[in-house]
């Protein structure tokens, strides 16, 4: 970009890095500002997380949030691209940060080495303007999403299984329902088979991965007043990578819903098992289950 | 009546691994009966044990949620498109 189309007070820089976002009319110097003031927090640092984390630092996101309290396995590399052969042993939110600031150094990464838990999770959230559902059990995934009804955060929804994919946004509008509207409870343990048992493919969170960022970025873009893109609101995308297809299911809000339909919730009442269900005896009171979360390292 | 009922994701292992498959019945708690009989892990992964449908699995009849209309009753018409999805939660 010459220098003459320089409209703001920024350097040349900035301009080089995010050039071919400010050449988009439904991005332009505004929409990069906007990205650069936002902030995310990615929940894992896996398969998902991997492109997700990836494609938010390169697009210039100003400060993004990584939870995992994981270390890095050799049959983690298959499809976590975030992390290489020497992290092998080392915690997961170090080396995603080590591989993030060689790709853009101007992006503040708040690292979390920690399971994200009742006593926890609406610190985490609340430091951010939305939230990525990158991780890789339903026990996280119910409190993921409580926690963003309850913060009211938008929440970026993707998960994977062997060749398949799902991918949604529950953006807390009133309109919208959440994860519990899509699927109530999570299912009994020994019917779902766990990536480990059944396999991924590595590639498939690479793609969902990828349509998270993608969406991440549309609410962004279209939180300052203009229609970047459509954002996945009630729809369901589902990917088939035998079939290298897509299919869309409307989703509907539960007026019923235990969580988003009931302005009483309150995750600290959640027994988040892999069962989830929110009639579930209260756990461990939050005042003895509290503790302040610390970033490891802020990088500005 | 005859509909068509899709599997999608890795609930198609349950149909032997067809994207779809072709039922007679009047609602979809009947295509599922039909099905079992022929799937025989089907019932059991579907189906909790007091009959109910499993809370992670969702079954739409063109598209809408049969968890808001009758349920397994929701009563199927010709050419009816019977999806049928679980939660996953891998990452």
């Amino acid at each position: 970009m010459s220098t003459s189309a320089r409209t703001m007070d920024k350097p040349l820089d900035w301009y080089n890095r995010y050039a071919r976002h400010i050449a988009l009319e439904e991005v332009g110097e505004s929409g990069q500002l906007a990205l650069n003031a936002a902030s995310v927090l990615v929940i894992g640092t896996g398969g998902l997380g991997s492109p997700v984390a990836l494609y938010l630092t390169a697009a210039g996101v100003g400060t993004l949030g990584l939870v995992d309290f994981d270390t890095v396995s050799l049959n983690n590399l298959q499809r976590q691209i975030l992390h290489g052969t020497s992290d092998q042993g080392r915690p997961k939110v170090q080396s995603a940060w080590e591989t993030l600031r060689e790709i853009n150094p101007e992006v503040k990464v708040h690292l979390y080495q920690e399971k994200m838990t009742t006593a926890n999770a609406l610190d985490l959230v609340q430091e951010y303007d939305l939230v990525v559902d990158a991780s890789d059990n339903f026990a996280t995934r119910f409190l993921i999403n409580d926690v963003c009804v309850q913060a009211g955060k938008p929440l970026v929804f993707g998960a994977v299984l062997q060749f398949a994919g799902q991918v949604t946004v529950f953006t807390q509008e009133e309109d919208c329902g959440c994860y519990r509207c899509l699927f109530p409870e999570s299912p009994p343990p020994e019917l779902v088979p766990t990536c480990e048992q059944a396999g991924i493919f590595g590639v498939t969170p690479g793609i969902i991965g990828s349509l998270q960022a993608s969406q991440a970025l549309l609410l962004i873009l279209n939180s300052d007043g203009h229609t970047a893109g459509e954002i996945l609101k009630n729809r369901l995308l589902i990917y088939d990578g035998k079939q290298a297809s897509f299919r869309e299911i409307s989703l509907a809000r539960n007026p019923e819903c235990p969580v988003c339909g009931n302005p009483d919730f309150d995750l600290r009442k959640v027994e988040y098992t892999e069962t989830c269900a929110v009639d579930a005896p209260p756990a461990v009171s939050i005042s003895s289950r509290h503790t302040t979360t610390v970033p490891l390292a802020d990088i500005g | 009546m005859q509909a068509k009922i899709e599997f999608l994701g890795p609930l198609k292992q349950l149909v032997d691994g067809q994207d779809a498959v072709e039922v007679h019945a009047a609602s979809v708690g009947e295509a599922l009966e039909e099905l079992q009989q022929q799937y025989g892990q089907l019932g059991k992964r579907l189906l909790a044990e007091d009959g109910s449908l499993h809370r992670h699995i969702n079954i739409y009849v063109n598209e809408e949620d049969i968890r808001f209309r009758e349920n397994l009753q929701t009563v199927l018409s010709p050419g009816d498109q019977v999806t049928v999805i679980s939660a996953i939660a891998g990452g």
